[in-house]
């Protein structure tokens, strides 16, 4: 722990071209920045990479962080990690070999769709994530608080 | 083409909220250029989701976005843009064009459903794709197919149409007419013939009843008998009819499943690798093994007992109504209730389902997983965990399945109380009539018979209440089924292709770019050539794409972009069965096939005899080994060669590879370590083998390497650099230069 301290904490610009770069002996490079656990940790062990995907630095906590850098860091991270919020299910309806989601998402509809036998996934801290055929990542942030009729849905297809 | 089109349209329709075509309006904001592509953005800058759309014409990029009603264009001269990148995030994509006007960035933020599309766009942009709109609505055409393809991948070509499923599913049941018919009589008529002793038992009662004189006359004796007889020729029909009936759609069942599952796996040997890598094994094999035994039992039992069942109905309810009307109303009313219910149980226990199935899937998925896994489990010591794991997923599927259990349980019950209910509604009725304390006076016999036909009732109301469960089972099952039949096979033989006997062994690759999924290229323009008898090593990094090339050259993929030839020709253009014949692959994880050591070495050559087989497994240097074990090449090696070491397995297949005598050789060098022992046997193998062959070798070992004439260094799907072994080792700062030292060093390190 002592010794962490002790390195001066890490430096992030955003360069000319809007994109996170790291500070390193004077130099700046631009990086990418891939959060290790980023369900259960999203702020802690993020490592930050080299264009060519070598990893240059692993920050253990962003908490440690400094004004501006911490800010930066935390918009590229909040970007990465972005994920579709719910916060309401309409319908989930299965069809042949799909089911189709019908959710608010801010309060604008969108449907999406999963294959049958991908399930939702029951996150450590309590959120669901459901993962589409295209890809994106859909979050129910705490079930618990959702109204009853999404509660019932979503209750049918987790456990 | 078109069809395609309109499919995706209307998955975009029905399954985004998305508009399948870039809005009207807009179009003619910018109307003065052809639109060239266009796509969608639907994440804003603070990551909510708005629509801003981006046109590219041959001269701009135009970026429109909506604020409060008003319309927003955006313009970039294509000229002006100096660079483009983008940032991959989980739910999020940010594609950045860099201008030498402006100092900010255009940003646009998009989901994944969008990236697609926007990594055309792009490549477009950088100029890597044509850029002539060669058809008028291929704007449209490719935004539609971007956007649809996840979702048409997810789900099925033959999507949709119920009624067309059905009919093409009772196509197969045309060569089997004969079958079909006879069953189908056979069921009518054993559905009649059940109707009948409830009456001749009523028939009889009443005669019974009947004062001791009318008994006594000779004609009623007579009738006795005919009754009696009457009944027996019933029961005989009847069973005759049940067994004409049972081995009949048993059989028609059987056909059907046999020919379905027949043209499934035939079918499937055709289907190219990308087919089977984007689908799981397990799901495969579910359809040729599980689908097609439901569509038996679909066929054998679902379809007749269905049809039964509506015939039985009917033919009760009429005959209730006859027998006494208004008895008869009595039943027959409450029955759209009974099925209405059967409909709604069915309903309800199918939701419960879901949790239960979705349980058992999890516990199913672990089995699958530890099972095979089972050494790791044990060396990391985690029996007892595994043991907890296991039983947690145990008991929530306890727990589910006994509530669809609870479900059904207090169904059945309450349905029979209504039924009782119904059945007392009769005897109240009916019997003071019985009695004669009423003046429409009922025989016995009419009331008996009616109590027979009332317990008839049931079952065939069950199985129409669970029609729609039978229907939608058997329905997907036949869709899945179906999707397969109805994939293209990728890799196939152009109308005429050229005939390569025997091969040369000259390669070129000329510009080769290659993506798996369509997005990711793990290939980037690489070229080179290699002259007939030439010997290649293939040297690299993991995941640089050093057996995607291979892959290539076997033509189980095609090139994405560029061109590969072999011997001059386009390998598309190359008849495909006669090339691979004289192909030789020894893969980087050779399975063996489940049979004998024998059957392995001279798979595709079978014709081959002992002596040939011998002198392969010599010059692979496994011949030893394989006199070792007891029973010699006659030894059995299981269904993923478990027997056998990785070193041994590799041997094997080097065998095979000799016996095949191929002009060009393929080999994906294993990274695992054998002993110093194995890896000098498999090199001599190896040596005997490359003889006189074209060679491209993917190797790991140093000493693998020294004997290739020119060495390619890949990285990230490019060739960084090319020359011979020492021409490399000259270069400063080379790839392979680092390589080779790294692994001097560790050698040194493990020999001192
Ligand atoms: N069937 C596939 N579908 C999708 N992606 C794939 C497939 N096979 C390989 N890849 C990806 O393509 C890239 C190149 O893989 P490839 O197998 O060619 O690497 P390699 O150079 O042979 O590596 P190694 O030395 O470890 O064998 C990898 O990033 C891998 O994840
Ligand atoms: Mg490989």
């Amino acid at each position: 722990m002592n010794k962490e301290e002790k390195k001066p904490s890490p430096k992030f610009i955003l360069g000319e071209n809007k994109k996170i770069h790291l500070v390193l002996n004077d130099r700046t490079i631009p990086v990418r920045i891939h959060p290790c656990f980023p369900w259960r940790d999203p702020g802690r062990f993020i490592s930050v990479c080299g264009i060519d995907g070598e990893e240059i630095l692993l920050i253990h906590a962003t908490k440690g962080l400094e004004g501006t850098s911490k800010q930066i860091l935390q918009q590229a991270l909040l970007e990465t990690r972005f994920t579709l919020t719910i916060d309401r299910i309409e319908n989930i309806k299965k069809e042949v070999e799909i089911r189709n989601w019908t959710v608010f998402v801010e309060h604008q509809k969108r449907t999406f769709q999963t294959e049958l036998d991908e399930w939702p996934q029951t996150l450590s801290n309590g959120s669901i994530l459901i993962r589409d055929v295209a890809g994106d990542f859909y979050c129910v942030q705490d079930p618990k608080k959702l109204d009853p009729k999404s509660k019932k849905l979503l209750g049918e297809m987790v456990g | 083409m078109n069809k395609l089109d309109d499919l995706n349209r209307s998955i975009i329709k029905r399954y985004t909220n998305q508009p399948a075509e870039l809005p009207f309006l807009l179009r003619n904001r910018i109307h003065d250029q052809p639109i060239l592509m266009y796509g969608l953005a639907d994440l804003n800058a603070s990551l909510s989701l708005q629509d801003t759309w981006i046109i590219l014409d041959p001269e701009n990029l135009a970026v429109i976005s909506e604020k409060n009603d008003e319309v927003h264009i955006e313009r970039v001269k294509r000229t002006d843009i100096r660079d483009v990148t983008e940032t991959v995030g989980l739910s999020c994509t940010v594609l950045r064009f860099y201008t030498e006007s402006e100092s900010r960035p255009l940003e646009l933020r998009y989901s994944q459903r969008q990236r697609k599309t926007m990594e055309g766009i792009k490549l477009a942009v950088e100029g890597k794709l044509p850029n002539d709109p060669e058809e008028p609505h291929h704007a449209d055409i490719f935004y539609r197919q971007s956007v649809a393809s996840a979702m048409a991948n997810a789900q099925l070509a033959v999507s949709g149409n119920k009624l067309a499923v059905i009919w093409r599913l009772l196509v197969y049941l045309k060569p089997y007419k004969r079958l079909l018919v006879m069953g189908s009589v056979a069921a009518i008529v054993l559905t009649i013939m059940n109707l009948l002793p409830p009456y001749l038992t009523g028939y009889i009662i009443d005669l019974v009843s009947q004062t001791q004189e009318v008994k006594a006359s000779i004609s009623v004796q007579k009738t006795v008998w005919s009754v009696i007889g009457l009944l027996a020729f019933v029961y005989i029909v009847r069973e005759f009819c049940l067994w004409m009936r049972l081995r009949n759609m048993s059989m028609l069942g059987e056909y059907v499943a046999h020919d379905l599952r027949q043209e499934l796996y035939n079918h499937l040997q055709t289907l190219s690798l990308r087919f089977f890598s984007r689908k799981q094994t397990g799901t495969i094999i579910t359809r040729v093994s599980s689908d097609t035994d439901r569509l038996w039992d679909f066929i054998a039992f679902g379809i007749v007992e269905v049809s039964l069942s509506c015939i039985m109905l009917v033919g009760l309810g009429v005959v209730l109504v006859c027998l006494d009307w208004r008895l008869g109303l009595i039943m027959t009313v409450p029955i759209p209730l009974f099925l209405w219910a059967f409909y709604k149980h069915g309903k309800n226990i199918g939701r419960i389902f879901i949790k239960a199935f979705q349980r058992w899937s999890r516990l199913t998925a672990l089995l699958s997983d530890t099972i095979p896994g089972i050494r790791i489990v044990k060396v990391f010591n985690q029996e007892q965990r595994e043991i907890e794991r296991f039983g947690k997923r145990n008991s929530n599927c306890r727990t589910s399945f006994n509530e669809v259990h609870r479900v059904w349980t207090s169904f059945w019950p309450r349905m029979m109380f209504a039924f009782h209910g119904l059945t007392l509604l009769v005897w109240m009725v009916a019997l003071p009539r019985v009695m004669g304390l009423s003046d429409r006076t009922l025989t016995p016999g009419t009331f008996i018979a009616f109590l027979l036909y009332m317990a008839m009732f049931m079952h065939p109301l069950e199985v129409i209440g669970q029609m729609t469960r039978m229907l939608n089972r058997a329905l997907s099952s036949a869709y899945r089924i179906f999707e397969i039949l109805d994939t293209e096979p990728q890799i196939k033989n152009k109308p005429h292709p050229v005939q390569l006997k025997p091969v040369k062994g000259s390669i070129r690759y000329d510009n080769v770019s290659f993506s798996y999924d369509g997005v990711r290229k793990v290939l980037n323009q690489v070229s080179f050539s290699v002259s007939p008898g030439e010997m290649i090593g293939l040297v690299g990094p993991s995941g640089s794409g050093k057996t995607t090339l291979m892959n290539l050259l076997a033509r189980f993929y095609d090139v994405t972009e560029g061109c590969l030839f072999v011997d001059g020709t386009d390998i598309r253009d190359v008849e495909l069965g006669g090339y691979r014949k004289q192909i030789g692959m020894v893969l980087q994880d050779p399975s063996l096939f489940h049979g004998t050591i024998m059957d392995n070495i001279s798979y595709g050559m079978q014709h081959s005899n002992p002596e040939q087989i011998i002198e392969a497994a010599k010059a692979a240097n496994a011949h030893e080994f394989i006199c070792r074990l007891e029973q010699g090449y006659e030894t059995i090696v299981g269904e993923r060669g478990h027997t056998l070491s990785g070193g041994e397995r590799q041997r094997i297949s080097i065998a095979r590879a000799v016996l095949h005598n191929p002009r060009i050789l393929i080999l994906d060098e294993a990274t695992s370590n054998v002993d110093t022992e194995t890896e000098q046997k498999i090199q001599e193998a190896l040596t005997r083998l490359i003889k006189g062959r074209t060679v491209l070798a993917i190797a790991h070992r140093l000493s693998t390497l020294k004997r290739a004439t020119r060495l390619l260094v890949i990285k990230e799907g490019t060739i960084v650099e090319e020359g011979t072994h020492s021409e490399l080792l000259k270069m400063e700062d080379g790839v392979f230069r680092k390589l080779y030292t790294m692994q001097q060093t560790l050698h040194e390190q493990f020999v001192a």
